[in-house]
């Protein structure tokens, strides 16, 4: 178009332009810029959302959430408080002075991380299920400051594994608690020698600009840059997924079985790439996760105005717009299963299923403000709620469930909803009912947090 | 092993960081939420998929985010915090607004007093050629509805600056009904 006021927004644009034509971001704008996109990036779907209430109510009763559902039931009238699980995290875990498993200890001291010992043969001989492998990220603009690999024992010994190599990026995807990991870099799959910490890329066979989506009892989701979805198996070589390219603007998660994943609120089946949308007709729909191999949660609402340059999952924008806890067949054999939530309601943001069959579940109470940022995290079995981790720091105000491995839980605790700040990761264990915490590194502008983890399990 | 996203938003940023402050500025109507927003498009461009192959390709995906991201109201209130607070850090030479009287000052203020949705449909279409269905994909919105915020946007435009706008076919009157808009399932 070239009509008259065309010529003067154009003409305007022109010269905004040539007044900014020397504008660029100032060193610390810059910082906060490759930060907030590292982060983005590495945590993928990390964070989710939650709310601004506080309060936590414990629910019993609550079936509907988890496999057997009973739309009808609702027990928020009459909670039954249920005592907590989960023991509380110990303190910031400082590396003890009597160790029992190693006579010998160098303590490691790296600026802003926390306390670590070095690792040695006999650590690595002594790694067993509970030990989860890590990062430590800058938890502030600090393009220069590289990453670091840990190791945790059960207990909360850390171990300093190695220094990434500067502006590399690690996303631990499986790990058997031997010497080297799979992991995804910003350049493709490669593994990871915890003796070394070289980094040697093993693409078994993906196209070179694959990026990862998930990784699942050891399976791998990844999609090139034209949407085209790949597997790689736990073992042997990738293989395209049939079906066409994938538009995937939210989570792309594989089923604990692996042998389909859910985009949007689209499930595909790995194998023939055959594809169900189980989002009920007429309503806004997030995908939570997985509430079993055949089953996906999702939060479902009235319609309501959307940011389609917002890629992060939205928890509740509208607190008027009766957000419900849907559970939907996979392969769309029955009908969804629909329960609307109310006042005091958890507002789920992430639904995770653990080998026991219970459900790892991160919100917040519905109450009468948007929600941004989960607070709670749950533990629900067939008929009891549990929190997944009790107390923790005062300014840790925000938690998601960041992952699941078999029974064990990681926890994200964050003192920012969105943006930089300290974060700690709990480490819960569902069946023994210990918890372990990464914490925080030390000071303020060089401080290093947790980023991605990978527990062993039993 | 650098990044691979890290070489274009590098290259986005020095070379266009100045058009894509500009381009926000048109759409927030000042300099400090327009350098917000810019940061807000670029983390959520690059933070999410970002495979781009030119600078333009980015510039663009860049500057219908920025536009998208102004129509969210809630997220606003967050974002005019943020603005406020990164005003605040910055060193005085950081931010200059634009000076009064300078060339476009004029459709800068008229442009700020229409309904968000409006001035997204209008930049959208009349500064990015955006078809009415390319901008209803962006902004997820209904055609209809880009039709009409269009429209009134373009009218109150011609009626403050003096100018004119030839009779467009897909510019039409149309009239709204509760949940006309449509959105995809997420």
């Amino acid at each position: 178009m070239t009509d008259d006021l065309a010529a003067r927004l154009r003409a305007t644009r022109d010269a905004y332009e040539a007044r900014e034509t020397d504008a660029r971001p100032d060193d610390a704008e810059l910082a906060a810029l490759y930060r907030d996109v590292r982060r983005h990036r590495m945590l993928r779907s990390v964070r989710s959302v939650g709310v601004a209430a506080a309060t936590v109510a414990a629910v019993a009763s609550v079936g509907w959430y988890g496999l057997n559902v009973a739309p009808d039931v609702h027990p928020a009238g009459t909670p039954t408080p249920t005592g907590t699980a989960t023991p509380t995290p110990g303190p910031t875990a400082t590396p003890s002075t009597t160790p029992s498993a190693t006579p010998v200890r160098t303590p490691v001291e790296h600026a802003g991380m926390p306390t670590t010992w070095a690792l040695d043969e006999t650590v690595l001989a002594s790694v067993g299920p509970g030990w989860t492998l890590a990062t430590y990220v800058p938890s502030t603009p600090h393009l220069s400051t590289p990453y670091r690999v840990v190791l945790s024992s059960p207990d909360g010994e850390l171990y300093d594994v190695s220094e990434l190599p500067e502006d590399v990026v690690v996303t631990f995807l499986a790990w058997g608690g031997g010497t080297t990991a799979a992991v995804a870099t910003s350049e493709g799959r490669a593994t990871y020698d915890l003796r070394t910490g070289e980094l040697t890329p093993d693409p078994r066979g993906l196209p070179a600009d694959a990026r990862v989506h998930d990784a699942r009892g050891g399976a791998e989701l990844w999609l090139t840059s034209d949407g085209s979805p790949w597997v790689v198996p736990a073992t042997g070589p990738a293989r395209p997924v049939p079906g066409g390219t994938w538009e995937v603007t939210g989570l792309a998660g594989l089923s604990p079985d692996a042998t389909r994943a859910v985009a949007g609120s689209v499930v595909v089946d790995l194998g023939t790439g055959r594809t169900t949308s189980v989002a009920p007709a007429g309503l806004d729909c997030t995908t939570l996760g997985w509430a079993d191999a055949a089953t996906v949660a999702l939060l479902c609402t009235d319609p309501v105005e959307v940011d389609p340059g917002d890629f992060q999952p939205y928890l509740l924008r509208d607190p008027a717009s009766r957000p419900r806890y849907v559970l939907a067949a996979a392969d769309g054999s029955s009908g969804p299963q629909v329960r609307e939530l109310r006042t005091g309601d958890l507002v789920p943001s992430r639904v995770r299923a653990l080998r026991s069959g219970a459900l790892a579940v991160a919100g917040s109470p519905l109450a009468s403000d948007p929600i941004s940022c989960a607070t709670t995290t749950e533990l629900r079995r067939s008929d009891t709620v549990e929190q997944l981790v009790g107390d923790r720091s005062t300014d840790l105000r925000w938690a998601t469930v960041t992952d699941v491995f078999g029974d064990v839980v990681h926890v994200r605790l964050d003192a920012a909803c969105e943006g930089s700040g300290p974060v700690e990761l709990a480490v819960v264990d569902t069946v023994t009912g210990t918890t372990t915490l990464l914490p925080r590194g030390e000071g303020n502008d060089q401080m290093m947090v947790p980023g991605s983890a990978v527990t062993r399990t039993g | 092993m650098s990044p691979g996203w890290q070489p274009m938003l590098q290259a986005l940023v020095q070379e266009r960081y100045g058009a894509l402050v500009a381009r926000a500025t048109l759409v927030t109507g000042t300099r400090a939420e327009a350098v917000d927003i810019v940061h807000d498009a670029l983390v959520a461009t690059f933070g999410a998929r970002a495979e781009f192959g030119t600078v333009a390709q980015a510039e663009q995906y860049v500057c219908r985010a920025i536009t998208s991201r102004s129509v969210d109201r809630i997220r606003r209130r967050g974002r005019e915090r943020r603005a406020v607070e990164r005003l605040q850090a910055m060193a005085p030479t950081s931010v200059t607004d634009p000076e009064p009287d300078v060339l476009g000052a004029d459709v800068v203020a008229a442009l700020a007093d229409l309904a968000p949705r409006e001035r997204a449909c209008v930049l959208l279409r009349h500064l990015d050629d955006l078809s009415v269905q390319e901008t209803a994909q962006v902004l997820a919105l209904s055609e209809g509805a880009v039709k009409r915020y269009t429209a009134d946007g373009i009218a109150r435009l011609n009626a403050r600056l003096g100018t004119t706008t030839p009779p467009a076919s897909d510019v039409v009157t149309v009239h709204l009904v509760p949940g006309e808009e449509t959105r995809d399932d997420r």
